[in-house]
């Protein structure tokens, strides 16, 4: 819609004339309508273009603080692993030479540890919820074997509050097909909060099934919920009564986690509770077409797909997915794509191409920078896409086709992986295992280009550590002067820097036979500026469009990628 | 001839705490760093089965996967999967690189012996 009114709106700006009281002298008002109509159009665009920006910004700003929790997490597992490792087989150790207090004092250290790796762990969950990046692993699984596997964990737990533990099964369902480790997690997080807020009571697990829907209810005899704490009992950071943090421990993420697993499982979370009468959770997990109307629709889909398939020459790529990201990209190419036999999933924006490769990356990516997308205004959005797909730990290694229209010889350009991203700060073994990619043989010269000397140098670093070799250059003209002597195997190039930045670079490097074909990493911040993406996407448009390749030619090109 | 475990793990502590372990229950430990070091050694010393680590420098576990599994004298190791991930794609991808276990870090340990055990069978 907008790209409509947009596209009208120039062309009207061009054929609509400024004011000419000599053609219309009769109507001076006129003139002053038409004067108003066109200051307000461009008001309008100037606050949807604002409106944008600021969108984007908010998007990127979530975006970043998800990533940020997800590397944290990550990078707070990994010395806990160490730290449990070695408590347990201190354990083992104490308990073997019969010291008992050590071997008990080790025992907490060890229950402290996995308490707070599943803190961690809450809070991994919690930001992938939040940036929609939450996956899930659904499969067939013995009910029986969950229940053996609740009652196993909940049992140790009892002791303390002196509760008793009751399971009924009032279903004759075996096999449930779910997310079973988060519907574990689910089920004991319910189990594990019935018995913290319940003493000398009884924790009953009670399974029931309708047509559609199998239910899990937890009830409990304990202290209840006051009525005014249920409303705010499933939202993330929240318990019922603060004072609960300091008694029962907890992050008050639990619940909420619980809740949207479920939801997003297809399912439902529900409580009925008055205070001093215990508590209600159920669980509620739909049945029928084994799961959500979200994924049967999903399942259709790549059904109808996959008889479409049957009847074409190639099934050569069978059970292959290429994730086609374009606006409006002609449909005899993704016909052609299909053809192969690849089940094509399209895309119509980067956002939304993101999105389906993150929940199931695909094995090649073919990703249109064409001109006419670029009316969409949505080119920058492709760069953001691009840099993103680069930077992403799963997808950077997926294939990824670049493919340019050159609308007026109606033909396709394409790059392969030409220029490759990384984002600063550099992840070293990332960095590596990239060059090592786009150079798979020998020990590779490399070319640094970086302004900031300590860029340089932890990047040349780890290449004089591998034993490969690494030139340093301040910009770009530095760059140029000392490829004259020796010649990179690979390039990488950070954007801004003085005298010659990194754009003006490359498309020096094109204008050289013997320079064009080195492959060229640009190291940016993860944040492209909004002059340094239009500087990219200007300078880009010779580097995709250098050859003027056929669409024989991308086919072939995603065979050679996939295979 | 006591089994021999190929450990691929680029953090030292990990790598450490690992071996000492599997060492107490009577396993001969071997190492490597990285994708290409894993390759080398698992050819010159033929383990008995790999822990490999998958998010690993110069080539990580999913590559080193594909090529030992491609490879006629490797193809018949077993390889368990280690990842610090716990995203439920990997343990397809895993699955779908070759791998024949899967295991996500921190390690349970009783559980990774399980495994080890049932594959060397």
């Amino acid at each position: 819609m907008t790209m409509e009114f947009r596209k009208l709106f120039r062309r009207k700006q061009v054929v609509s004339p400024s004011p000419s009281p000599s053609r219309l002298p009769e109507f001076p008002e006129l003139d002053k309508v038409r004067q108003l109509a066109l200051e307000n159009a461009q008001k309008a665009e100037m606050l949807a273009i604002e409106y944008k920006k600021a969108k984007e910004e908010a998007e990127l700003a979530n975006r970043f603080r998800s990533d940020f929790l997800a590397n944290m997490s990550h990078e707070l597992r990994t010395p806990l692993n160490a730290m449990l490792g070695y408590s347990e087989m201190m354990r083992e150790d104490a308990e073997e030479a019969g010291l008992k207090p050590f071997s008990e004092n080790l025992e907490k250290v060890i229950y402290s540890g996995k308490h707070l790796l599943s803190l961690i762990n809450d809070i991994l969950d919690l930001s992938k919820i939040e940036s929609g990046t939450m996956k899930f692993y659904r499969e067939d699984y013995s009910l029986k074997k969950l229940v053996a596997e609740l009652d196993d964990f909940i049992k140790p737990l009892l002791v303390k509050n002196n509760n008793t533990f009751k399971i009924t099964i009032k279903t004759d369902i075996e096999i449930i097909h779910t997310d079973i480790s988060r519907i574990r997690q689910a089920l004991l997080n319910l189990l594990d909060n019935a018995n913290k807020f319940t003493k000398q009571g009884t924790i009953t697990l009670d399974i029931s099934s309708t047509g559609e829907w199998l239910q899990f209810d937890v009830i409990d005899t304990g202290v209840g919920i006051p009525k005014e704490y249920v409303r705010r009992l499933f939202q993330s950071f929240s318990q019922a009564d603060p004072s609960i943090t300091r008694k029962h421990g907890g992050t008050g993420l639990g619940l909420y986690l619980t809740k949207r697993f479920c939801e997003l499982l297809g399912g439902s979370v529900q409580v009925k509770s008055e205070e001093g009468k215990g508590a209600m959770f159920s669980l509620m997990l739909p049945l029928t077409e084994k799961n959500s109307a979200h994924q049967k629709s999903e399942k259709a889909s790549e059904k109808a797909t996959e008889k479409e398939n049957i009847s074409e020459v190639s099934s050569q790529f069978q059970n292959k997915t290429a994730l086609v990201i374009s606006f409006d990209l002609a449909e005899d190419v993704l016909n052609d794509i299909k053809q192969m036999g690849f089940t094509v999933l399209h895309a119509r924006t980067g956002q939304e191409g993101l999105r389906m490769a993150r929940k199931n990356p695909p094995n090649i990516i073919v990703l249109d920078m064409s001109v006419s997308f670029s009316l969409n205004g949505a080119l920058m959005e492709q760069w953001m896409m691009l840099s993103e797909i680069k930077s992403d730990d799963v997808l950077s290694a997926v294939p990824l086709v670049v493919m340019t229209q050159d609308v007026s010889q109606e033909s396709l350009g394409f790059v392969l992986g030409e220029i490759d991203f990384l984002t600063k700060p550099v992840n070293i073994s990332m960095m590596m295992r990239k060059i090592r990619q786009l150079v798979p043989d020998g020990l590779p010269t490399l070319l640094v280009v970086d302004d900031d000397e300590s860029a340089r140098e932890i990047m040349s670093a780890a290449a004089k550590k591998a034993g490969w070799k690494s030139i340093e250059a301040v910009n770009g003209r530095d760059a140029l002067n000392k490829m004259a002597d020796v010649l990179p195997s690979i390039i990488l190039l950070d954007l801004m820097m003085p005298e010659m930045d990194g754009f003006t670079m490359i498309n020096e490097l094109q204008k050289n036979n013997e320079w064009q074909n080195i492959p060229v990493i640009i190291v940016s911040a993860k944040e492209l500026s909004r002059g340094e993406r239009e500087m990219l996407t200007k300078c880009t448009k010779g580097i995709l469009q250098k050859g003027a390749y056929s669409r024989k030619d991308l086919i072939e090109a995603i065979c050679d990628q996939v295979k | 001839m006591a089994v021999k475990i190929l450990v691929v793990e680029d953090n030292e502590l990990n790598a450490d705490m690992l071996s000492q372990r599997l060492k107490r229950k009577g396993y001969e430990i071997i190492f490597a760093i990285d994708g290409e070091d894993a390759i080398k050694v698992a050819k010159k010393s033929l383990p008995n089965l790999i822990l490999m680590d998958m998010g690993l420098p110069i080539m990580d576990g999913w590559e080193a996967t594909r090529q030992l599994k491609a490879d006629p004298t490797t193809t018949n190791i077993p390889i368990i999967a280690l990842t610090a991930h716990s995203n439920p794609d990997d343990r397809q991808q895993a699955l779908d690189v070759g791998c024949d276990e899967y295991e996500v870090k921190p390690v349970n340990f009783t559980l990774l012996i399980e495994k080890i055990e049932k594959l060397l069978k």
